[in-house]
């Protein structure tokens, strides 16, 4: 067997560069690593929607009335032209309203993207949805991107030794691109007036640039595309703020079947952060629940946690029971709602948005304006 | 056997040493961002 190493010198150079790289979060500065701007301008639609998100941060001006925030059930969720159309005619003055997502759930990008848009814009209201569903205990995937070994103090306060081991790890991971980033800048974000955008996997789909962040999917998992508009519409009387009154239609940490576990400490630690980022710039925070698939036949709205635990009264939760929502409809019609089970489809989108828009105004109403 | 402690045993143990490092760090993170499959577009 030919050895790994032809010399004493060779072996030498392997382990100062194994050092080198396991040090280089400890070696390498603030100063060494590329701007914040340069990371959102670096990452492609298929890692998620980065060339929009980086837009809203960093790009256009104003303030935003409301902000749709969470992974990829928000981001296929919700029309945002529909929502800031009715926001708009409520107010009586054009509203600004934004969907600003990440792909993968968990909730470290929640307080990554949430911070650098807080210090970039103000915003009037945030809506969020189960975040952190299923999330495990360690960094994120995008964490070699977002995260930076030199901003720990801030990030890091309070983890568990093996959860800032993981972002340790995601450092290392993700210097190559902090240092290249500094020597050069990325070519600017283009494609903003595209019609479609497509990625491996993701071909021909509207470009969230021109529908104010928000992605709508023409798919239906294992069967051929159908536009469908079920036949009955929802009554929005139907969607609820969680009050005394309304406590009973909630339930938290119910779902064995869809929330296979609870949110985990990592996850509960950044939701905290978020809470703190929210408080320090005035944000209000509203809970949407986005139901699943294999929860349309639940009778109760089932949140993944009890977020005034986390976000204190600074919070409200809204949503419609399952049951109520799809009332009528088949298991096929319900089928043709979703890309899969976690993700509405644009059938989906415009069908549940017109429902939870008026709740969503509401609150902004009497929570923002008075 | 008696081990000599050369130049060459010290390079080869930080060799080691340091691979173990890295395998360790890989397990103690639950490297979730190594997933190296093509993208999945969702979550």
């Amino acid at each position: 067997m030919q050895p790994a190493f032809s010399s004493t010198k060779q072996a030498a150079a392997f382990a100062v560069l194994l050092l080198v790289i396991l040090l280089s979060p400890l070696l390498v500065g603030e100063s060494m690593l590329r701007s914040r701007e340069q990371i959102y301008s670096s990452i492609p639609w298929s890692a998620g929607p980065y060339p929009y998100v980086h837009d809203q941060i960093f790009v256009e001006k104003g303030d935003l009335d409301v902000v749709f925030m969470g992974p990829s059930t928000m981001w296929y969720g919700i029309d945002t032209s529909y929502f800031q159309k009715k926001l708009s005619e409520k107010l009586g003055r054009p509203a600004e309203a934004r969907t600003i997502c990440w792909d993968w759930v968990g909730a470290d990008p929640f307080y990554r993207i949430a911070k650098d848009l807080l210090e970039h814009r103000r915003v009037h209201m945030i809506v969020f949805c189960d975040v952190a569903i299923t999330a495990p205990d360690t960094a994120h995937k995008m964490a070699p991107d977002l995260f930076r070994w030199p901003e720990r103090g801030e990030d890091l306060a309070g983890l568990q030794p093996r959860a800032k081991t993981a972002f340790y790890a995601a450092s290392i991971i993700g210097m190559p691109r902090n240092l290249l980033g500094r020597v050069r800048s990325n070519l600017p974000v283009t494609g903003q007036d595209a019609e479609e955008i497509s990625w491996p996997g993701g071909e021909h789909i509207k470009n969230p640039f021109l529908h104010l962040g928000s992605l709508s999917c023409p798919m239906i998992e294992g069967r051929e595309w159908v536009k469908f508009t079920p036949p009955t519409k929802p009554d929005p009387s139907n969607v609820l703020v969680y009050s005394e009154t309304t406590k009973t239609n909630f339930q938290f940490l119910n779902g064995a079947a869809t929330h296979e576990m609870p949110l985990q400490p990592l996850q509960i630690n950044f939701l905290k952060k978020v809470a703190a980022l929210a408080r320090e710039h005035d944000v209000k925070m509203v809970y949407l629940y986005v139901p699943r698939e294999n929860e349309a036949k639940f009778t109760t709205i089932d949140p993944t946690t009890f977020w005034p635990d986390i976000f204190g009264s600074n919070v409200a939760m809204v949503g419609i029971p399952p049951a109520k929502l799809f009332a009528g409809l088949s298991d096929d019609e319900i089928t043709k709602l979703y890309w899969e089970y976690r993700h509405l489809n644009d059938n989906g989108q415009k069908f549940f948005t017109p429902v939870v828009t008026p709740a969503l105004v509401q609150l902004y109403e009497t929570e923002i304006q008075h | 056997m008696k081990l000599k402690f050369n130049i060459d045993t010290i390079v080869y143990a930080a060799v080691v040493i340091l691979c173990l490092a890295v395998v360790a760090l890989i397990v103690a993170s639950r490297f979730q961002f190594a997933d190296v499959r093509p993208v999945y577009q969702g979550f």
